[in-house]
C-alpha cells in the first residue's frame, strides 16, 4: 500500500487505476479526457464529442471501446470503488492499531489524504453516489456494506479491549460515519477545499473521541 | 395571475431537478410551464432570480431567521428544532436537494446561489448565538459540521419511510438519538 500523500495528475491516476487493463495509448487518452471533463463539468454536461476532442481522437474511437457515454462512467466508477475497497481493507482490517485514538485519527487523516490524492475520481464518484443515475446501485450498496462490516469489526475489537465501554457498537459505528460525512461535507462541499486544514482534522478527531468515550451517551 | 407564478415555479423545480441550474434554460422552463418566455421574464427577470425564489421557497424556508429565534430556547429544544425542521425539508424535497448539492459540488453556484454553503453558514451562526446566550464554551464549527454529517446522511441513505411521513413518536425517537449524540460533546 502506497502512502497517500501527494495529489496526482489525471494521467498518473489513469495509470494507477487501470494497470490491469489492456490499455492502448488512445484508450488511455479517452479515459483521461473523460475523467477530466466529468470531474470539472459533471457527467451530464459532458458529451462524447467533447471527450473525443480533448483526447485528440475521433469520436468513433470512443465507441470502439465504449458503446455509450455511461459505459465510460461505469468503468471509472468501478475502478474507483475497487480503489476505495483496497484502502478500506488495508486501514480497517490489515492495519494494527495500539489504541482507539490511533485508529480514529488514522482513518480520519487517511480518508482526507485519499480524497486529496484521487480528487477527480472521488468527485465523479461523489456525484454518482448523490444521483445513482447509472446501473450502479448494487455496487454502492455492496460497498457500504463492505465498509460497515469492517468498521464494525474494528469497533468490536476496541470494545473487547475495553476502550469503548458504554456505547453500543452500532451507535459507535453511526457516530464515526456521521462525523466523517460532516468533515467531508464541510471541507469539500461547503468550503470547496481539496483538503481540510490540519487543525480541523485534529479537532474532528478529538470531537469524535469524546463522543466514543463518553458515558452519558444512550 | 397568481396561478402563472405557481405554474412557473412548479415547472422550474422540474426542470432544475432534471438538468441542474447551469444546464437549464428559461426557454425550457417557460415551455414546461406553458407560459410565454416574456411572462417568465416579467415575473422573475433572470434565471438566477427564479432559481433563488424556487430554492428559498422550498428549501431555505427562512432558515436563517428561524434558527436565530430558536437559539433563545434551551439546548435540547434548540438542537431538536433545527434537526426536525431540516429533516422535514430534506425528506420532502430530496431530489431538489440532490441537485443542489451536485451543482454546488461542481462549483456551478456562486455567492448567494450556493445554498448549501449559505444554509451551513446560517447553521453555524445560529449555534454560535445559542452558545453565547447560554454561556456554553464549545466549538460551534464542529457542532455545525456534525449536524451537516447527520443531514447529509439523510440525503444519501434513504429510509424506507421518509421523515415527514413518520409518526410523532418515530420522529421523536430519531431526534432523541441525535440529540443525545450531540450533547455528549457539550
Amino acid at each position: 500500500m502506497q502512502r497517500l500523500t501527494n495529489p496526482m495528475t489525471v494521467s498518473e491516476l489513469v495509470l494507477e487505476l487501470f494497470t490491469d487493463e489492456q490499455m492502448t495509448i488512445k484508450k488511455g487518452k479517452v479515459i483521461e479526457a473523460a475523467i477530466e471533463l466529468f470531474s470539472i463539468n459533471g457527467y451530464m454536461a459532458t458529451t462524447t464529442k467533447e471527450i473525443a476532442k480533448k483526447a485528440g481522437v475521433a469520436e468513433g474511437t470512443i465507441f470502439k471501446h465504449y458503446q455509450m457515454k455511461s459505459d465510460l462512467l461505469n468503468t471509472i466508477i468501478a475502478k474507483t470503488v475497487t480503489l476505495i475497497k483496497q484502502n478500506v481493507q488495508y486501514y480497517l482490517l490489515d492495519c494494527q492499531y495500539n489504541s482507539l485514538e490511533e485508529f480514529i485519527s488514522s482513518i480520519v487523516e487517511r480518508s482526507c489524504f485519499f480524497v486529496k490524492r484521487y480528487y477527480p475520481v472521488v468527485k465523479i464518484f461523489a456525484e454518482e453516489v448523490i444521483f445513482q443515475r447509472t446501473i450502479q446501485e448494487p455496487l454502492y450498496k455492496e460497498l457500504f456494506v463492505f465498509i460497515n462490516e469492517r468498521l464494525k469489526g474494528m469497533i468490536l475489537q476496541f470494545r473487547e479491549a475495553g476502550e469503548i465501554k458504554e456505547l453500543e457498537p452500532e451507535a459507535a459505528q453511526k457516530r464515526i460515519v456521521m462525523t466523517m460525512l460532516g468533515l467531508f461535507t464541510n471541507s469539500f462541499l461547503l468550503l470547496k477545499m481539496e483538503n481540510p486544514d490540519e487543525s480541523v482534522i485534529e479537532n474532528t478527531v478529538d470531537f469524535l473521541m469524546d463522543g466514543l468515550k463518553a458515558r452519558r451517551y444512550v | 395571475v397568481r396561478d402563472k407564478t405557481d405554474q412557473i415555479i412548479k415547472a422550474a423545480i422540474n426542470v432544475f431537478i432534471k438538468k441542474g441550474f447551469l444546464q437549464s434554460t428559461t426557454q425550457e422552463i417557460a415551455k414546461e410551464a406553458d407560459v410565454a418566455e416574456v411572462t417568465l421574464y416579467r415575473k422573475f427577470s433572470t434565471k438566477q432570480n427564479l432559481f433563488e425564489t424556487v430554492i428559498k421557497k422550498s428549501l431555505e424556508n427562512q432558515f436563517q431567521m428561524r434558527i436565530i429565534k430558536l437559539a433563545e430556547e434551551n439546548t435540547d429544544r434548540f438542537f431538536e428544532g433545527i434537526l426536525d425542521e431540516r429533516l422535514e425539508v430534506i425528506s420532502k424535497h430530496h431530489r431538489l436537494i440532490k441537485m443542489l448539492i451536485s451543482e454546488s459540488l461542481m462549483g456551478n453556484l456562486s455567492g448567494d446561489l450556493d445554498f448549501p454553503a449559505v444554509i451551513f453558514d446560517g447553521l453555524k451562526k445560529g449555534i454560535q448565538a445559542h452558545f453565547d446566550k447560554h454561556h456554553i464554551s464549545a466549538d460551534s464549527g464542529l457542532f455545525a459540521q456534525q449536524i451537516a454529517g447527520i443531514l447529509v446522511s439523510h440525503v444519501l441513505f434513504i429510509n424506507e419511510k421518509p421523515y415527514y411521513e413518520s409518526t410523532e413518536e418515530e420522529k421523536q425517537k430519531i431526534l432523541n438519538h441525535y440529540l443525545a449524540s450531540l450533547k455528549v460533546n457539550l
